[in-house]
């Protein structure tokens, strides 16, 4: 046998390391979880509180501005005061978006 | 806790049913006995099933090892019998398109692991191809370094024999390798 086999079959058929997943399956190592980086659960939390805001603040908007437009054209009366007497006979058809949407509207 | 074990303690700590013992003989053999799967199969996901296999056969079987050969011996023969076992697998896919395209994107130092990588899986093909008892006495010999006598001991026949197959082997490796010689410096 020539020395350059000997050298290639030493050099490619060398010992490698067996995988951590073998550990694994004979029950000596645990699986690795899937560790998320904190900085990337930071930036989430932002983004979601961000979310919220926006859709908050656009809400209230939207919330103002059809209370705007109902008064004015005068379809909805605004009454300010509770009027617990007639608040268990309101129809569905009274309730606005705004205000407690039993007795009362803003 | 077992620290600094010999393998007779070992053996000893298995046989008591000792979780550690079987963690300490898990480490000192994992990699010896997945290299010998995987230079004997080629292929990464059954030499994972033929360590598995060995280290169940270990653990199931401790309690009959009599210590007539050495332990190293006796672990050698459970995976050599486990390769011997598993059938291989009739083909594989070779990405040649992206061998190639990896070979022609890759400058300088990128070049020569390509060329490294090629080299290592022409050899490992051409092992492959070698007859069982040939490839087996080729991996024992290469990737774990033992002696003919040792090889001769682990698949129970006479150093002769075990000369005679890497003669074999040798002949047939260096007409299947040849177009290699000179191409490859690696």
């Amino acid at each position: 046998m020539s020395d350059w086999l000997e050298e290639q079959l030493s050099q490619h058929l060398n010992p490698v390391k067996a995988p951590e997943e073998l550990g694994v399956r004979l029950g000596f190592a645990r699986a690795k979880r899937h560790q998320v980086p904190r900085m990337m659960v930071a930036i989430a939390a932002a983004i979601v509180m961000m979310a919220g805001g926006l859709a908050a603040n656009r809400e209230a908007r939207n919330g103002e501005a059809v209370q705007f437009a109902a008064a004015d054209q005068g379809t909805i009366p605004v009454r300010l005061g509770h009027q617990a007497s007639v608040g268990a006979e309101k129809s569905a058809n009274l309730t606005s978006d705004v205000g407690c949407g039993a007795c009362h509207t803003l | 806790m077992v620290l600094e074990c010999t393998d007779r303690e070992l053996v000893e700590g298995c046989r008591r049913g000792e979780r550690e013992a079987f963690r300490v003989l898990f480490e000192t053999y994992k990699d010896k006995i997945y290299s010998i799967a995987l230079r004997f199969s080629g292929d990464q996901a059954l030499a994972m099933d033929i360590a598995q296999d060995t280290f169940l056969k270990l653990y199931s079987s401790i309690a009959d090892f009599r210590g007539d050969s050495q332990f190293s011996t006796w672990v050698y023969r459970l995976v050599v019998n486990s390769c011997l076992d598993h059938k291989r697998r009739s083909w594989r896919m070779i990405p040649i398109a992206d061998e190639l395209l990896a070979v022609m994107r890759a400058p300088g130092d990128a070049l020569n692991a390509v060329i490294r990588t090629e080299t290592s899986e022409r050899v490992q093909r051409a092992v492959e191809k070698l007859p069982e008892e040939q490839r087996i006495v080729v991996v024992l010999r290469y990737t774990e370094g033992l002696a003919y006598e040792q090889i001769a001991e682990v698949i129970g026949c006479s150093m002769g024999t075990v000369a005679s197959r890497l003669n074999r082997a040798h002949r047939a490796l260096e007409r299947r390798l040849a177009n290699l010689k000179g191409a490859a410096h690696v």
